[in-house]
């Protein structure tokens, strides 16, 4: 008997060390061999890994007036699961009609009660947003099992607080507000070309949210925090945090107050003629700073409505023949090489020349005996062509890439053509190429580009890199990267920029072909442009009668502050005036350069000696140029 | 064999210790707990202060926002046309000349007060 019980006693003690046993095994394989799976597994039921946005950076101009800015903003959303609830949909509905919540319970059926409730919230979203937001009733009908329902985005942030607060008032709930942001634009229908956009993920599409992207953008960080049973973060035990990098500030070279001038006359440019283009460009010419730039057709953009071939900048993507402004790189070319001298003669056959059966010259005027100054003042295409003979093809082609043609001028920009230049040695190259190139046609180029060469004459001969960008700052307003002039080359002497500069203010002079550029106690220095438009770019044969016409001068003269480019495509014929660079253009560059000199205090160079306002200006009347260089 | 009365007797020493290291240990217990829950107090704290900063900085940049709208130039030029002090064009013949006084005007005009004194620039009168 005893030896029975002893027995059971160790089969019960075997047995509770078997099942020790496997318990301690398991309990190994747990703790031990599957540490980490179930580590892991624990830390995932009350951790999460929560993202930590960072913040796009704001554009500015040269005066740190905001371009574009970050806008909070409150997304309005929708949540069935509470607007089913049905003590919720009592209570509000308690309030709105004045009868108990029992009562209410009591007298509708479920169904009945959460559909008045819907109708109830829906009613007040039409209130509050005039019938922005759309219909509730349908939308919780329609998607039976969408819990969160999105209603409104980009909701102002104070409509949506005040929204938030009569709904807590009038006991509605329901609705929820999530955090967003938006691109803001102060001026949005200005600059548009430049600015460029974001799309829904704050990625730069165009302009310098693109092209300044990388710089703009910030880096997410996030945070591991720890939940409790209410799903709260447990603030004390947070763990791994890696900060938010926040994007830069990009400061612009633009003066926005030159830029509104700017955008006024390209809306004068748009009432008055009805061109099918217009841009208008104004940059600093020693720095190659970009003070301002404006095309039409151009678009909201806040809205960003219409066709989108308006989103593209045409001063840096549209390629153009520029007709007579490119007489300038001819003259230059010719007195730089010194294949000609300033005061070397040139008869120009009394407006029509025949050098060959596909070489045939006419100019609008019957010239005799020009020198290259005058050439540029008459704007002679007979003369040109005289002076581009000279030169050479060679020679020419070489002058016309050193002036910056034919490449992308590397402004920080997108979407930049490098234009067309022909080489001499190449298929496309044919008798009467030369003779075509040397008055600005069979070559393309961005209005971007003549401007430059411009500069370069302005400036005494160097190249300068055009930039938009003028440095990248921190949050605190520290200067990250600074964008410093760059010259790329000496293009022409010194000698000869002199003496292009001081045929240029001839243009604008009595006798020249841009008197309506002329400015009152200033010396303006440019050169006009009648191009026929091509009928098609891939076809050859231009129009009889439309145009691209333009103007491009800096001033004051004699010691230019800034220099620009107005380049007007297809201007309508105003009533008894023809469509020229002279009578287009050049009032639109007047308009805007005169304002300019106000807007930058620079003061007149030029004393008035006789005032007698009935009598015909000429500068050897009327006016004295204080310091003319020679 | 009958069990000695003195076998059965506990130690009051003992005891003592017992209930000094029971002590010891429900005080630390307790310490960490309040320990644990001011920390998490704290962190709540934290929470709400990191939420109200989060909301004043929206705040500020909301205003921020309002005040560049504000500043829109359309609007800006068409309340200086409502006010009617837009820039208009200004011929140069209708220009009149300032006087500024270059490092202060002087006190009292006299006889020594020169044109040295003087610069002239430029004025354009408000229409």
């Amino acid at each position: 008997m005893e030896k029975s019980i002893q027995l059971r006693s160790w089969f019960i003690v075997v047995l509770f060390l078997l099942a020790l046993g496997g318990l301690g095994y398991r309990l190994h394989q747990v703790q031990v061999e599957q540490h980490g799976r179930f580590a892991e597994l624990a830390l995932g039921e009350r951790t999460r890994k929560v993202p930590l946005p960072s913040k796009r950076g704001s554009i500015f101009d040269r005066n740190g007036e905001t371009l574009v800015k970050n806008e909070p903003v409150q997304h309005v959303v929708a949540d069935r699961n509470i607007l089913e609830n049905l003590r919720i949909c009592a209570r509000g509905l308690s309030k709105a009609k004045g009868i108990s919540s029992r009562q209410l319970v009591k007298d509708f059926a479920e169904e009945e009660l959460r559909s008045r409730y819907a109708a109830l919230v829906s009613g007040k979203l039409d209130l509050f947003f005039k019938g922005e937001s759309p219909n509730l009733l349908k939308l919780l009908k329609e998607r039976p099992n969408l819990v969160r329902i999105p209603l409104l985005r980009n909701v102002r942030y104070e409509d949506a607080r005040s929204f938030a607060e009569m709904l807590r008032v009038e006991r509605i709930a329901g609705i929820r507000f999530e955090d967003g942001v938006q691109r803001f634009y102060p001026n949005p229908r200005y600059l548009s070309h430049v600015l460029g956009y974001t799309n829904s993920k704050y990625e730069g599409q165009e302009g310098i949210e693109k092209s300044m992207d990388s710089v703009l953008k910030g880096t997410d960080g996030y945070r591991v925090i720890e939940v409790g049973g209410n799903g709260e973060e447990i603030a004390a035990y947070r763990g791994r945090e890696v900060p938010a990098l926040d994007g830069k500030n990009v400061h612009l070279t633009v003066d926005m107050g030159l830029q509104m001038i700017v955008e006024r006359a390209l809306d004068q440019a748009v009432a008055e003629y009805s061109p099918e283009k217009v841009t208008i460009i104004f940059m600093d010419p020693f720095t190659g700073e970009i003070l301002a730039m404006g095309n039409r057709p151009d678009y909201n953009l806040a809205t960003r409505a219409g066709d989108p071939n308006f989103r593209r900048n045409l001063a840096v993507s549209d390629r153009y023949e520029p007709g007579s402004t490119f007489k300038l790189v001819t003259v230059a070319a010719a007195y730089d090489s010194r294949a000609v001298s300033e005061r070397d003669v040139f008869f120009c056959h009394e407006g029509h020349y025949v050098e060959s059966r596909s070489v045939f010259i006419r100019d609008h005027h019957p010239y005799g005996e020009l020198t290259p100054p005058q050439i540029i003042v008459k704007s002679s295409n007979i003369g040109s062509y005289l002076l581009a003979r000279e030169v050479g093809a060679r020679r020419l082609h070489d002058y016309t890439k050193a002036f910056g043609f034919g490449q992308r001028t590397g402004v920080d920009l997108t979407g930049e053509t490098s234009g067309l230049v022909l080489d001499p040695d190449s298929r496309n190259w044919s008798a009467p190429t030369l003779s075509r190139v040397a008055m600005g046609y069979s070559i393309d180029m961005s209005a971007l580009q003549m401007l430059n060469a411009v500069s370069t004459i302005a400036n005494g001969g160097q190249l300068m890199r055009p930039h938009i960008v003028e440095r990248v700052t921190n949050d605190a307003g520290a200067t990250i990267e600074q964008n410093r002039p760059e010259a790329i080359r000496r293009v022409i002497s010194e000698e000869t920029a002199a003496m292009v500069r001081r045929a240029m203010i001839g243009v604008t002079l009595d006798g020249g072909t841009a008197t309506r550029a002329a400015i009152d106690g200033y010396t303006v220095a440019g050169k006009t442009g009648t191009a026929q438009k091509p009928k098609s770019p891939r076809s050859a044969g231009y129009w009889n009668n439309r145009y691209v016409v333009s103007f491009t001068g800096f001033l004051p003269a004699e010691n230019p502050k800034i220099a620009g480019i107005v380049v007007v495509d297809d201007p309508t014929k105003k009533e008894g005036e023809p469509s020229y660079g002279g009578t287009v253009a050049a009032p639109l560059f007047k308009e805007v350069a005169e304002r300019a000199m106000r807007h930058y205090g620079i003061e007149p160079s030029l004393v008035r000696r006789k005032v007698t306002r009935s009598a015909p200006r000429s500068i050897s009347a009327e006016f004295l140029p204080v310091s003319l260089p020679r | 064999m009958p069990r000695r009365r003195q076998h059965q007797r506990s130690s009051l020493a003992g005891l003592a210790r017992w209930l000094v290291l029971g002590l010891l240990a429900a005080g630390l217990g307790s310490a960490i707990v309040c320990i644990r829950n001011q920390h998490v107090a704290k962190g709540d704290c934290k929470k709400e202060l990191e939420r109200e900063i989060r909301q004043l900085e929206k705040d500020i940049e909301v205003l921020d926002t309002r005040l560049a709208q504000v500043m829109d130039r359309e609007n800006l030029v068409l309340r200086l046309h409502m006010q009617q002090s837009d820039l208009v064009s200004i011929d140069s013949h209708e220009r009149i000349i300032d006087r500024v006084y270059v490092g202060g005007a002087p006190e009292r005009f006299s006889a020594d007060t020169t044109l040295d004194h003087v610069r002239e620039t430029p004025y354009t009168p408000r229409h």
